[in-house]
């Protein structure tokens, strides 16, 4: 594997120590911060690939260091782990733009997993669209690079999974894309509690795009499939 | 069990109709003195003086059961309220410590947990090998004595809490145990750098558990070598008066950064600063202190803002003498 960089904010010593010594096995470069604070600079100065992101933590938690990253337009991917594995945690992860949730404790392989899983979609996120860098949609036009959306003289920001479920859509131009197809492409399947929650980022998405949101022209509803897009 | 937020509904209407109420009552009370114009009035004839005197009196006495009986209602409600209000932030100052320690033991149980497995399915991976082999092995072996020191509080303290203590009370010489977990506890503190010092009074004799004072003494010294910063330095100290044993243990860190030292020793209270977040613990260790040493008939308290920084627990109890 390639050497990426990866962050584990934990300080838990020995749980740090036994998941760095595994990622450097399977080639990653590895460093590990042990304080929440430190790990938001750390952070800002170089985003790594990826961060392995406790939330019980000292300095600052894990979910205010996510919030404040995501606040700061930072799209690391980020794996949050944590002991606090109930609904209620997992939702307010991912909520706050986590990309998946580990529940202390898991299996060694599950985490390898799920890590090549992050990062796979991240570079697949950071590739270029194979319809190119703008989607045209009617008066809408998305700019894949800027993570903008210009209606009219409106121009609006896009979030990251935002602007992916227009490019899982927009890349297969006329077909249905079923919901699962759309998290696993955006999320990874199993890190999401509900496909419902897709139907609200289409709805926002038809608000911006769609000149009358209520009978969509572009993004259409495939009842009990999923959704197509038609440019 | 009612919602939070069920129970301030409830709560604010009962407020607003007892303060609807007083409004109305003291409404009335003020209309008695146009009332009694009014009649005057209505009268139309001037009224006498016996007629005048008559009706004054007449609205004196409805004054004074108004008074009465809506001054009695009045404090009876208000202190209802007062009362339900201070049980219910009661409960909820009570459900707020007992999420904490959910919280806290959560944690507390499953990273040791998390990392022994980790450890472990290393080395059937076949991912750690010869010293490194060796080394995770050790790092289990350090998860599950964590995990058994976690698990032992808790077991004590639902002991503790399932009935009152039964203790062996007997005379015992409190510095030469005060010395047994000094001994023992420097040498597992040693690790960490801490500095554990004894400066025992001869002869203390007090009435106790000698296991009980025993597991309160090592609480206290773990718990000092545990807040009391880098490298840290614990004091423990025996001594007596005429009819009291004292036992001091005094740490130099932070102290308690402004938690209050009375309820330090509730149970599952800790302090919300990152520095005791940081430091692992469910907030049990100073609850059991409190509930064997008074078990012990003794008194336990905790003294900040020290001169030369960090914390003091004192513990107090009775002479062996005074009580033969």
């Amino acid at each position: 594997m390639s050497g990426e960089k990866l962050l584990i904010v934990e300080d838990e010593v020995h749980l740090a120590e036994v998941i760095a010594d595994n990622l450097e096995l399977e080639g990653y470069a590895v460093e590990v911060v042990g304080d929440g604070r430190e790990a938001l600079e750390k952070i800002r100065r170089e985003p790594p690939a990826l961060v392995l992101l406790d939330v019980m933590l000292p300095g600052m938690d894990g979910f205010e260091v996510c919030e404040r990253l995501r606040a700061e337009k930072v799209d690391v991917p980020i794996l949050f782990m944590t002991a606090r594995s109930d609904a209620d945690d997992r939702i307010r992860g991912l909520e706050l733009g986590g990309d998946d949730y580990l529940g202390k404790p898991f299996e060694l392989r599950e985490l390898m997993l799920r890590v090549a899983a992050i990062l796979k979609r991240s570079k697949w996120a950071k590739t270029r669209a194979s319809f190119g860098d703008t989607l045209v949609l009617g008066d809408a036009s998305v700019d894949f690079k800027g993570y903008t959306a210009q209606v009219g003289e409106k121009v609006y920001t896009l979030s990251t999974k935002e602007i992916l479920i227009l490019r899982t859509l927009a890349e297969r131009p006329g077909e249905v894309i079923s919901r699962a197809d759309i998290l696993d492409r955006v999320w990874g399947y199993e890190a999401f509690p509900t496909e419902r929650t897709i139907d609200n980022f289409i709805v926002r998405l038809r608000r911006l795009l769609e000149p009358d949101p209520q009978s969509p022209r572009y993004i259409h509803t495939v009842r009990g499939t999923g959704y197509r897009l038609t440019p | 069990m009612m919602s939070r937020k069920k129970a301030f509904v409830l709560y604010a209407s009962s407020a607003a109709f007892v303060v609807a109420l007083l409004a109305w009552w003291a409404f009335f009370f003020g209309r008695q003195g146009t009332l009694l114009a009014n009649r005057m009035q209505q009268a139309g004839t001037p009224l006498t003086d016996e007629q005048i005197a008559a009706l004054q009196a007449v609205a004196a006495e409805s004054q004074k059961m108004f008074i009465a009986e809506g001054g009695t209602l009045c404090v009876l409600l208000l202190g209802g309220m007062w009362s339900i209000l201070r049980t219910m932030t009661r409960e909820l100052a009570l459900e707020r410590q007992q999420k904490n320690f959910l919280s806290a033991i959560t944690h507390e149980l499953r990273s040791p947990i998390a990392s022994a497995r980790l450890y472990v399915e290393s080395v059937l991976l076949g991912r750690a090998d010869g010293e490194k082999r060796d080394r995770y092995l050790q790092r289990v072996m350090l998860d599950l004595d964590r995990l058994r020191t976690r698990v032992d509080d808790l077991l004590e303290t639902a002991r503790v809490n399932s009935s009152k203590p039964s203790l062996d009370l007997e005379p015992a010489d409190l510095s030469r145990i005060a010395r047994d977990v000094v001994d023992r506890l420097s040498k597992e503190h040693a690790v960490r750098g801490a500095k554990i010092e004894l400066e025992a009074a001869s002869g203390v004799f007090v009435r106790t558990d000698t296991r009980a004072l025993d597991t309160v003494i090592s609480n206290l010294v773990s718990n000092a070598v545990k807040y009391g910063g880098k490298d840290p330095r614990v004091v423990v100290r025996t001594e007596h008066t005429h009819s009291k044993a004292l036992l001091f243990v005094r740490d130099y860190g932070p102290g308690l950064s402004g938690a209050d030292p009375k309820r330090i020793f509730e149970p599952f209270v800790r302090g919300d600063d990152d520095n005791v977040r940081a430091k692992g613990g469910v907030g049990l260790g100073l609850y059991l202190v409190r509930e064997l040493v008074t078990a012990m008939g003794g008194r336990v308290r905790a003294k900040d803002g020290l001169e030369g920084g960090g914390t003091q627990i004192e513990i107090e109890l009775a002479l062996a003498e005074s009580k033969a």
